[in-house]
């Protein structure tokens, strides 16, 4: 009993340390949001059209034109490299990279190895990549994909015709 | 062969041993229900997983209580002509193994996390339209998984001293491992929540170290009953005070001139021979009888117990 007392102030104490420190709520172990803040968002792109293209150097694609929405929502601009799928989920598991988009699917078997949002687009399982544990910055794109969920079913729709 | 006379319980301790069999089903949907909304916050996580884990692997005491109460409950047959108490034993052996196995997986497995610097990746959960943080959801569903073990731990353990139940001890203590990797995950992931990746992992590694030291315990206890080491008591591992009782009241039968005991657990019962020297050759059979009643009397525990009359100067 008396380890069990010992338990629960340690508990309620860890509690209260949250409710007082509450704003920024999850943090990332790294940083990331805050460096994207204002900042350059790294980002990959694995070659998967409609969702990511590169064309003549540029890129482009859905899920590029919502990165740099989102980057844009921030305050910062976005930094692309092409690369091959196991390169660039290499680059995000040493967080040489922020994001990554490919039009990647939620059941894809890198899941174990690296941050998923979750799927963005209703009715799919399309989803982006992220570094594992940066949650700060993981819930700040899915607010963001949440928000503009409407423009991205006519994004999709476009590409579909 | 000749079959034991099946044991009779005392009323007031069949009442308890019936409330006991009552709280393992309790138990059994209580943690069901747990781990059906560990698992439905789950998702992919692996934060809550270990929890889940854990739970699914605590019910397997409750489960081997359940089954060894309803074998011993069939006394001695023509096959097994000394009755199937030693389930219990069997039960306590398996209720131990599984907190042993709990303790070591939790330890393996958030080793494994720490050394590979495995960050928990917890994001947005949608809950009736509203996107919250999945931490608050996990936190608020292992804040509920460890209200019953908290519960059923505490109704169990005064019983099982009562009734001289090993197996409900350490069915109690898989429900303390149960709570404390609850609070242990909370702890984890509210740290995780402050940046730190580190605190789930950590938090359920020191909770493993003292579920093992629980399981290994148990485990040595129970090989020993099973071994016919001699009697202890349930919850402080003493020798059993109806060693003292059983050898007083032997001795104090007229005639007897000293007795010495010799006795081994056997599940919730105590049972074995007592040596007595009489100290004349009179009525020998029906001192023997008396000395096995009085035996018998002095602890309800205290069953099927052989009078052997040695010679003058052999006790």
């Amino acid at each position: 009993m008396r380890k069990a007392a010992r338990f629960g102030s340690v508990f309620a104490g860890l509690l209260l340390a949250l409710l007082t420190a509450c704003d920024d709520y999850p943090k990332d172990p790294h940083g990331t949001l805050a460096r994207a803040q204002g900042g350059t968002i790294e980002a990959g792109i694995v070659e998967n059209a409609p969702w990511a293209v590169r064309d003549n150097g540029e890129a482009r694609g859905i899920e590029v034109q919502l990165v740099e929405q989102f980057a844009s929502s921030l305050g910062g601009k976005v930094e692309w490299s092409e690369m091959s799928g196991p390169v660039a989920m290499r680059a995000l598991k040493t967080r040489k990279l922020d994001l990554v988009v490919g039009g990647f699917l939620q059941t894809d078997s890198w899941r174990s190895e690296v941050g998923f949002t979750r799927a963005y687009i209703p009715g799919t399982k399309h989803v982006m990549a992220v570094p594992k544990g940066e949650n700060a910055w993981l819930i700040a794109l899915e607010t963001f994909l949440r928000k503009h969920e409407s423009e991205i079913l006519d994004l999709t729709a476009e590409a579909r015709q | 062969m000749r079959t034991r006379e099946a044991y009779v319980w005392p009323k007031d301790k069949a009442k308890l041993r019936r409330r006991a069999i009552h709280l393992e089903w309790a138990t059994l949907a209580a943690m069901s229900t747990v781990i059906a909304v560990l698992y439905l916050v789950l998702g992919n996580a692996q934060a809550t997983r270990t929890a889940w884990i854990e739970d699914v692997l605590g019910l397997l005491p409750a489960i081997a209580y359940l089954v060894a109460a309803s074998i011993e409950r069939r006394g001695p047959t023509e096959r097994f002509p000394l009755g199937l108490y030693r389930a219990v034993s069997i039960a306590y052996l398996v209720g131990a193994t599984a907190t042993l196995l709990v303790g070591v997986y939790l330890l393996a497995e958030n080793g494994i996390k720490l050394l590979e610097r495995e960050h928990p990746t917890i994001g947005l959960m949608s809950v009736a339209g509203h996107d919250v943080w999945g931490g608050w959801l996990m936190m608020s569903a292992l804040l509920y998984s460890i209200v019953p073990p908290v519960i059923l731990g505490h109704l169990k353990m005064p019983i099982a001293r009562e009734i001289h139940d090993k197996p409900l001890m350490a069915d109690a203590a898989m429900q303390k491992a149960d709570w404390m990797t609850g609070v242990g995950a909370i702890v984890g992931i509210a740290g995780v929540g402050l940046g730190f990746w580190w605190a789930d992992a950590t938090a359920a590694l020191l909770i493993s170290l003292d579920i093992i030291r629980d399981g290994v315990r148990h485990v040595w206890r129970a090989m020993g009953d099973l071994a016919d080491r001699i009697p202890h008591t349930v919850d402080r591992d003493k020798l059993h005070p109806a060693i003292g009782a059983a050898t007083k009241a032997a001795m104090s039968v007229y005639g007897v001139r000293s007795a010495e005991v010799k006795l081994r657990e056997e599940g919730h019962l105590l049972t074995g021979s007592v040596y007595a020297e009489l100290a004349d050759e009179e009525e020998v059979i029906g001192r023997l009888d008396k000395v096995r009643d009085a035996v018998e009397a002095s602890d309800w525990r205290l069953y099927d117990i052989v009078v052997t009359p040695v010679h003058r100067g052999k006790l």
